[in-house]
């Protein structure tokens, strides 16, 4: 453990010198917010590829693989294919409208297309909302990586993960995050790869895995479905997980935001390629790590205390490789890419959060502050963001995971999805369906999430027992009110600048 | 109603079967129009003047069939059973790793990155963009014989 601390240490240390670098180059707003438009194309990759791959990815993902088996990765396979569908839908047209007008945000983005202060105003609360909770998430599965590690209990592992968070985060702003991530990513990958390999070895090939689960867990043949496309899930809802993650990402704020970091609209030719490649990388991490324990444990060749953690905690299914299986310094870099990754991803979304607070919402409201305040602005609601987040991680305790990732990416794809994704693609769509379509996104997966978590009756008798997936539902819900809306309502005469756009 | 509109249509109409599928739990009306929604909307980014390009047309085409056999497959397999591997992986499962995960790589986000210039945006569309909206992307002419440009 000693090994693996120091190394942590060191990488923690290198996080907060780029973060003291990037706060000097951070001289205006645009900077703090959008990078100063600087990126280039690793920059825009790794960017791109650490906001979605969230340290919940390496610490929920074999975890959730050693439960439910090969229908997790549903939600890591989509990464081949959906940076492509992020760039083709959105890339080119979000870079062309910073050209012509200036955004710095979803919200600013939504209300060039549909000029209505409500709609903007609407995307920027749900923007707000869902940040801050998916932040709690963050630093909650971040205390759950420190507090074993650091020997130091769960609440000190909240208080010590939010503080380096906001440091580079209140001094840096995006520019801090975004040179964190191409730090980061580099190490992830590299890591990646490297543990895929020792899965493979440690288990002699995935063919002498899957087929020593099949064999070892023949009762019901719960081992066969483990190791089928669809694990011991419903086929509809592994299906959905795949629909929700890959055309999702058209909702997501965080992804949106990094194609107006883009310094010119060329540089995104081959940033889709490698982002693509990381998310993969890392798929391989998630899958390799789930394969190898689940068949470790199944042939009872895991140690006793290994056995005891995965009895806690499924959780524990990557510290159990890395503990056990990994050379520890190794295992620190990935403990430290994890952590990485969470803080990273935290980054983001708290400067996306303070930029609503500070730009969108009193702009919905007619309020418009000048650079500098915005800047000030911007760190004292980033601080104040991070209370709250504190308050949250410390109310729910580790238990908060899934309750709070559950209002994530799910709720962004289904409440913005459809007013950017097909709104910047058609100019037929009308503020109105915008409006609609957010309100029924929003409303639908953060209440269906309410039900689930309290179990109404409802929810068991007609949802849950059909595998459906919050999310996609909400998402299909959202669509089919954006597109109807949109036919019954009047169609309205585009700005000429954002109709090129459009039409680009 | 132009073409845009008849991708619009074709998103809601999936949406809509999606919709149905997971409240009657329909695995196959699912695994048959989740694609549909996913490479509409993909036509719809990629489209311009109401047509979308080259080779960009032939990739989303070709994912949209390979996705419709994929799933539609794997579907169709029984999932409580393992009849064999193929290159270390249970017959089903390989299906999902390499014909859905590897390929929809290959077929969609590299051909993307190789044609980004001639069927995503090209020279022309940027200097229209200009003539239209009165932008400045900087473009510098680096080498006339092969046509590309700088910005």
């Amino acid at each position: 453990m000693s090994a693996i601390r120091v190394v942590m240490v060191i990488y923690m240390l290198v996080v907060l010198a780029i973060g003291y670098y990037a706060m000097k180059q951070t001289k205006s707003s645009s900077d703090f917010f959008i990078a100063g438009k600087k990126l280039g194309l690793i920059a825009l990759a790794m960017a791109s590829f650490s906001a979605a791959i969230s340290g919940w990815v390496f610490v929920g993902g074999p975890g959730l693989y050693f439960s439910i088996g090969q229908g997790s990765l549903w939600m890591t396979f989509p990464t081949a294919i959906s940076f492509a569908m992020a760039w083709i839908i959105l890339g080119k047209r979000m870079r062309l409208l910073t050209e012509v007008n200036d955004c710095m945000t979803t919200p600013d983005a939504v209300y060039a297309r549909y000029k209505s202060k409500w709609v903007s105003g609407i995307a920027a609360i749900a923007i707000l909302v869902g940040l801050v909770l998916y932040l709690a998430n963050q630093i909650t599965a971040f205390a759950f990586i420190l507090s074993p590690i650091f020997k130091i209990n769960f609440q000190w592992a909240v208080l010590v993960g939010m503080g380096i968070v906001l440091i580079y985060s209140v001094a840096g702003g995006m520019l801090a995050g975004v040179y964190t991530e191409v730090f980061r990513g580099t190490c992830v990958i590299m890591a990646s790869i490297i543990i895929f390999t020792l899965c493979v070895v440690t288990g002699s090939g995935t063919q002498n895995m899957a087929s020593g689960i099949v064999e070892a867990l023949s009762k019901d043949a719960v081992g066969a479905k483990l190791v089928n496309p669809w694990g011991i899930m419903p086929a509809i809802t592994t299906m959905s997980w795949f629909f929700c993650l890959s055309i999702g990402i058209v909702g997501q704020p965080h992804i949106v935001h990094k194609f107006y970091m883009v310094k010119d609209v060329r540089k995104m030719r081959w940033g889709v390629v490698l982002a693509a490649i990381g998310g993969m990388v890392s798929g391989l991490l998630w899958f390799g790590v789930g394969l190898t324990v689940k068949y470790l444990s199944a042939t009872g060749k895991l140690p006793a205390e290994a056995v005891e953690l995965l009895k806690k905690s499924t959780d524990n299914t990557i510290v159990v490789f890395l503990n056990y299986y990994t050379p520890k310094v190794i295992a620190g870099v990935v403990y430290a890419g994890i952590a990485s990754a969470i803080m990273s991803t935290a980054d983001s979304f708290i400067n996306i959060a303070a930029a609503s607070a500070v730009r969108d919402l009193p702009f919905a409201f007619n309020k418009k502050l000048t650079s500098n305040q915005e800047l000030v602005m911007g760190r004292i609601v980033v601080v104040i963001i991070a209370v709250i987040t504190i308050v949250l991680a410390l109310t729910l305790g580790p238990k908060g995971i899934a309750l709070l990732g559950a209002f994530g990416w799910g709720t962004f794809a289904a409440a913005l999805a459809p007013a950017i994704g097909i709104g910047f693609n058609w100019s037929r769509g009308t503020k109105q369906a915008a409006f609609a379509s957010i309100i029924v996104g929003l409303v639908c997966n953060v209440g269906l999430e309410i039900a689930k978590v309290l179990g109404a009756g409802f929810y068991k008798s007609y949802i849950a027992p059909k595998g459906i997936y919050n999310g996609t539902l909400s998402l299909c819900l959202s669509i089919i009110v954006y597109i109807l809306v949109s036919f019954m309502t009047k169609e309205e005469k585009l700005d000429s600048k954002v109709e090129a756009v459009l039409e680009a | 109603m132009n073409k845009k509109d008849l991708t619009v249509l074709v998103i809601l109409i999936s949406a809509v079967l999606m919709l149905i599928a997971q409240l009657t739990k329909n695995n196959m009306l699912f695994a048959l129009s989740f694609p549909f929604v996913c490479i509409a909307w993909m036509w719809l980014g990629a489209m311009k003047k109401d047509s979308v390009r080259g080779r960009a047309k032939v990739s989303l085409i070709s994912i949209l069939i390979i996705w419709l056999i994929a799933f539609a497959s794997m579907v169709s397999i029984n999932n409580s059973q393992v009849t064999g591997y193929f290159l270390g992986l249970p017959k089903a499962t390989a299906i999902m790793v390499y014909g859905v995960w590897v390929v929809s790589f290959l077929v969609v986000t590299l051909v993307y990155a190789i044609r980004f210039d001639k069927d995503y945006i090209t020279n022309e569309d940027i200097k229209e963009f200009n003539q239209r909206t009165g932008a400045n992307l900087n473009i510098e002419v680096t080498d006339n014989k092969q046509g590309k440009l700088n910005m």
